[in-house]
């Protein structure tokens, strides 16, 4: 049974297929996220917290189902890395801005789980593990093998969920935790576009086609692409569309602090983990 | 567009340092490596006659001579093998240099001449470019040519109108010397083209 989508040799059919693995994820990340609500204090799950969910949840699904998750595992490297931006650059910091912000603030409270988000909200965690993840997944002979098993892909999958979450929790981490005032915020997700540049540039200026996954796969009807244009394209996307999505966070970062700035209120970002009441 | 491959040759510089995209030296036969399938020993350049997709004849053994020519059997409707071998061929010549280009021919003949008219096998070879020489003629042409070729004849599979049809999914390599010397299976990537087909040029030239 096709549990999760993988590179496969069949001919690519704009037939719909169910993937049960990525509906049972969903389904127990949506579960999860209630149970979190129902248990939150009255009032402490907020709207936007609710949209995050949804959004968060319909970006992940998007990316993991048929048609994106199929075509980005076997088909197409340009739909490969819109699955990456939805998976690590969207989903991700949705799903931390739906967890409500009172059980945050209550995991922080004991000192060994305080310590632990405190650790991971270390700037250059965060930009390790995520560029980590982003070079190792590209890695031709690792794609070529790994991303032709269901277990593989969904392994990359998750790596990707996972390196977002430790891209964005810099940025995400509540009062008490978070390492990095809000122009330090900016300037850390500033820094987080550099580094994407090398694994976008390799996949534009490339030769050749590096994945033999990509170019000996059955070409798509209706969406006739040349291999090497399609990674060319899969280069572009990786810069230009994930860019202005961090540059998108950048911009709410430096608008909520402005704000805050002229109302006269502290940065909600409080550096000394001394304010955190003992647990 | 300069500024990455500046840092990339910056990043490698050793790369940046290694031959340029000339036409090797010939080196003793035995001492090179090809990527593709050698056949030994190597069989004469197949002759037959079919038809372009202007309707006019074709002598592939005398059209072809002295060229290095990569012949293919295949059918338009094919879901995978031979769009994609076709297109990685056509890729590769677009980035080899002309006097290389000039000395190669890439044929496709048709396995399915009932539903690939001259007017659709024109299309789809100019969909994929790369200059390929599209051949047809009746079923008994075509089946003549491959078993001049030395493949077994393709037959279809299913009935109806969406049939497929089984064939061999090798390209076969015939070298400007007029042997038929390597056949290079589906798999066979972009780079391994780049690499030998200048090979081939310089190990087996014209008599």
């Amino acid at each position: 049974m096709t549990w999760w989508c993988a590179a496969s040799d069949a001919a690519w059919q704009w037939t719909w297929r169910w993937y049960p693995g990525a509906w049972l994820a969903i389904g127990l990340l949506v579960f999860s996220y209630l149970r979190l609500y129902r248990n939150s204090e009255p009032g402490s799950v907020s709207t936007l917290s609710k949209f995050c969910l949804a959004a968060g949840t319909l970006a992940l699904w998007a990316a993991i189902d048929w048609p994106i998750g199929a075509l980005g595992a076997g088909y197409l490297s340009w739909v490969h890395t819109v699955q990456l931006l939805l998976i690590s650059l969207i989903a991700a910091p949705l799903l931390l801005l739906a967890i409500p912000r009172g059980c945050l603030d209550y995991w922080a409270e004991q000192p060994r789980r305080r310590a632990w988000m405190r650790a991971l909200s270390h700037p250059l965690v965060g930009l390790i593990v995520f560029n980590a993840i982003l070079g190792v997944t590209h890695v031709p002979s690792i794609v070529d093998s790994v991303m032709k098993t269901q277990l593989g892909n969904f392994g990359i999958d998750l790596l990707w969920l996972i390196g977002g979450i430790a891209l964005w929790w810099p940025v995400i981490a509540p009062p008490g935790v978070a390492r990095l005032s809000p122009p330090m915020q900016i300037g850390y997700l500033f820094v987080s576009t550099i580094p994407p540049t090398i694994p976008a540039a390799f996949l534009t200026f490339a030769k050749y086609p590096l994945y033999a996954l990509y170019e000996l796969a059955p070409r798509v009807p209706g969406m006739q692409i040349a291999a090497q244009a399609d990674q060319q394209v899969s280069g572009l996307i990786m810069k230009v569309v994930g860019d202005p999505i961090l540059w998108l966070g950048m911009a709410i970062l430096f608008f909520r602090w402005a704000r805050s700035e002229r109302a006269g209120l502290p940065a909600e970002t409080v550096r000394a983990p001394e304010s955190v009441p003992a647990a | 567009m300069r500024i990455p491959q500046l840092f990339l040759v910056a990043l490698f510089p050793l790369a940046a340092c290694g031959p340029q995209a000339e036409p090797p030296e010939a080196a003793p036969a035995e001492a090179v490596v090809f990527r593709g399938g050698v056949l030994e020993p190597p069989r004469e350049r197949p002759s037959f006659r079919l038809k372009t997709t202007d309707g006019a004849e074709f002598d592939f053994a005398s059209e072809t001579a002295g060229t290095l020519t990569m012949l293919f059997f295949g059918y338009t409707n094919c879901p995978d093998v031979c769009p994609v071998h076709m297109a990685n061929l056509a890729a590769v010549r677009k980035d080899l240099i002309p006097s290389v280009n000039q000395q190669l021919r890439v044929v496709f003949v048709t396995t399915d001449p009932e539903r690939d008219t001259p007017e659709v096998l024109a299309r789809f070879l100019n969909q994929i470019g790369g200059n390929i020489i599209g051949l047809t003629g009746t079923l008994e042409e075509v089946e003549r040519a491959q078993r001049a070729a030395n493949v077994p004849p393709a037959y279809k599979e299913g009935d109806g109108e969406n049939y497929s049809v089984g064939h061999m999914a090798w390209v076969i390599g015939i070298t400007p010397d007029n042997k038929t010397r390597m056949m290079y299976p589906f798999g066979t990537r972009q780079e391994d083209w780049a690499h030998d087909i200048p090979l081939l040029l310089t190990q087996f030239p014209a008599p």
